[in-house]
């Protein structure tokens, strides 16, 4: 099922982006955002290239993260360190390196299918379909979110609404195609004033009403590329509830075999 | 009144045994109607009330003020074991019982399963009106019992193990390993469904919530009021942030249906009213038709048109007060056969299973019905009142008679 949760998906999975070197992140623009623009012409943005781009910008053969989350709760906040290798947009493995309590804790998506690996009691679960909408991780990601790979263009039906200002950009509209299945009804994207960074999403539930909003944030170089390090996901309707991801390295286009997705490497991995 | 009247109004009665026979079937069948429905929608009323009571809801419930809404695990009675001696000291409170309930995944292989532990105290919960009351064996440290549902989706027995995965209150993953004891089938349609129960202390110490617990749910002694009682124990100290709610609080759409089965009976009522009149009116107007001659001779002898008026009415009231009879005897006569082991409403309607699962509550729809002097009374003053208004037409009509033409008719 496809579903433009991409946006999730693809910056938790960020290492799939574009083509490159292994690199630290090694420049912050805090404020700053890459002015070149390849997609702006004759002062419009040329919406199927900057799409194209932005869907393209995180597709990789293979990639080695590290991201760090912090998941803030009305009474509680706890961050968790974790190592991410992709392969293509099907497989991904999260392991969980801190804190202690949950250090081995792995996540293991092929497909659609989802696996936790929890080391405290040896065992492997697969995730039902019915838990998909449930908290990742005690986050407020859900399983679905790592779990959806799609593509804007095909589970979307998207145009260019205008200039933004809150935050300056490109307003792009996505509306779901009548036969996608999917939690989303409507998408609005903010893309970057040159087009290659995105700024802002808020999604809109089945019922038209704002249910999340991702704000993408701290935009560094990783590889060749500018991407924004650092989303955070709040949750509209749960006062006080916040997903931070922060991405400290992506190693891109590595060696990550086949084999790494596997249920015995899966068991192996602590 | 003489004595005579009665006796002529009972001859009188006797003159067409199968006219009166019918009057008389009419209102016995509607008194008996009124008395079966009556009976039924207590019986009814009565299952509810006690299914509500039960070990799901329990006569007073006490939370966090927000828990009800959110359900969210941290939203906890902290300190439970302080909570639960300041409410057991109430002389009033027959038990209280502290619970746990947190949404988790259940594994015996692979495959997950979603399901809810459910934390108890076996000792108290094992009473008559707890969750686990006829459990077997007492539920044992490191092990759980599951939902009888649960158990054949996950196609798990007594023995095996389980893998529990949820969310600890800190927000950490919480895992475990737990040997199933047994499956169970409880008056909880939660717990049949989705539930894994577990030692209280066990369930704070998985979910990382020591001495705390998201449910205190109470039963008071017999004939107690629980808004009474909830209101008292709102004011102790120990209970000062926490929500304290009776039943009728709890569940209000519950009380909307066990008194809407009180209201049933009345539209048998109305139907009863309508079919006494006719049969009555019937039979009052055939025999006063019939009579006419009779009528006339009695006036042209001295009698008053009121004496004949009164006979009329005397009859009337006579096949009614009968009919009442026979219909209430056969009323008791009905609830008493079906008190030994009630009527199970839900194989009539062709279902398997002999209970009703509504609102995570398991109401049994094998019904004893229960009678209350006031239905009998009811229905006689109804079909009383009918009855006078049956004989309006017929008695205006004798009142009216001249002797002569009378005598002619």
């Amino acid at each position: 099922m496809r579903n433009g949760l991409i946006l999730t998906v693809m910056t938790l999975l960020l290492a799939l982006s574009s083509p490159g070197l292994t690199s630290e992140a090694s420049k912050t623009f805090p404020f700053d955002l890459p002015t070149d623009s390849p997609f702006v012409k004759d002062g419009t943005l040329d919406v199927e290239a900057a799409v194209k781009y932005f869907e393209d910008l995180y597709r990789s053969t293979s990639s080695i993260s590290q991201v760090v989350m912090t998941v803030t709760k009305p009474r509680s906040k706890r961050t968790m360190g974790m190592k991410v290798w992709t392969r293509g947009q099907e497989r991904s493995l999260i392991l969980i390196q801190s804190p202690q309590r949950e250090k081995g804790t792995a996540t293991l998506k092929v497909e659609s299918n989802l696996w936790n690996y929890l080391p405290k009691i040896k065992r492997t679960i697969r995730i039902p379909p019915s838990m998909m909408l449930a908290s990742w991780m005690g986050s407020d990601f859900t399983n679905d979110d790592l779990v959806r790979e799609s593509s804007f263009s095909e589970d979307y039906v998207y145009r260019l609404v205008g200039p933004a200002t809150d935050p300056n950009g490109w307003q792009l509209r996505f509306d779901a195609r009548p036969d996608m299945v999917g939690l989303w009804n409507r998408i609005d994207l903010v893309l970057s004033p040159n087009g290659t960074i995105p700024l802002k999403a808020d999604y809109y539930d089945r019922k038209d009403q704002l249910s999340r909003t991702i704000v993408w944030t701290d935009v560094r170089q990783f590889g060749d590329k500018l991407i924004p390090a650092t989303m955070t996901l709040t949750p509209k309707d749960k006062e006080g509830y916040l997903t931070e991801m922060v991405y400290t390295t992506i190693d891109f286009d590595v060696d990550v075999p086949d084999a790494t997705f596997s249920l015995s490497q899966l068991e192996r991995l602590r | 009144m003489s004595i005579r009247m009665l006796q002529m109004a009972w001859r009188n009665l006797g003159r067409s045994k199968k006219r009166t026979g019918l009057a008389l079937l009419a209102i016995a069948v509607g008194q008996f109607a009124l008395l079966a429905t009556n009976g039924l929608m207590r019986g009814y009323g009565d299952n509810i009330q006690a299914a509500i009571t039960g070990p799901m809801i329990g006569h007073i419930q006490i939370h966090d003020p927000n828990w009800r809404e959110e359900r969210a695990l941290d939203l906890m009675i902290e300190d439970v074991n302080t909570v639960l001696a300041s409410v057991t000291s109430n002389p009033r409170v027959e038990s209280a019982a502290a619970r746990i309930y947190c949404p988790v995944l259940a594994a015996p292989q692979q495959e997950a399963f979603m399901a809810v532990i459910v934390g108890v105290q076996p000792k108290i919960e094992s009473n008559e009106k707890g969750m686990l009351s006829g459990l077997e064996s007492p539920l044992e440290t490191g092990k759980v019992l599951i939902g009888y549902q649960l158990a054949r989706k996950m196609q798990i027995q007594a023995g095996q193990e389980i893998a529990v995965i949820g969310q600890a209150v800190d927000g950490y993953m919480a895992n475990a390993l737990f040997e199933v004891q047994a499956i169970i089938r409880c008056p909880v349609e939660l717990v049949n469904l989705s539930g894994i129960v577990m030692d209280l202390a066990q369930a704070q110490d998985f979910l990382a919530m020591p001495n705390s617990a998201h449910e205190i749910v109470l039963h008071l002694n017999t004939n107690e009021s629980p808004g009474e009682v909830a209101a008292a124990l709102a004011q102790r100290p120990a209970l000062k942030h926490l929500e304290v709610l009776p039943w009728e609080q709890l569940v209000p759409e519950l009380v909307t249906v066990i008194k809407s089965t009180e209201f049933t009976g009345y539209f048998v009522l109305v139907l009863v009213f309508v079919a006494a009149i006719a049969g009555i009116a019937n039979t009052l107007m055939m025999s006063t038709f019939e009579r006419m001659h009779e009528f006339g001779m009695l006036l042209s002898l001295g009698c008053r048109p009121l004496r004949i008026v009164a006979l009329i009415v005397l009859e009337a009231c006579l096949v009614a007060i009968l009919g009442v009879a026979l219909g209430t005897l056969l009323g008791y006569g009905f609830a008493d056969m079906t008190q030994t082991h009630g009527i199970n409403m839900a194989t009539w309607g062709g279902s398997e299973t002999s209970d009703m699962g509504f609102k995570g509550l398991t109401i049994p729809m094998n019904i004893f019905p229960r009678l209350q002097g006031s239905d009998t009374l009811v229905g006689l003053v109804a079909i009383m009142i009918t009855s006078l208004l049956a004989s309006i037409w017929p008695t205006w009509f004798a009142a009216r008679l001249e002797p002569m033409e009378a005598l002619r008719a």
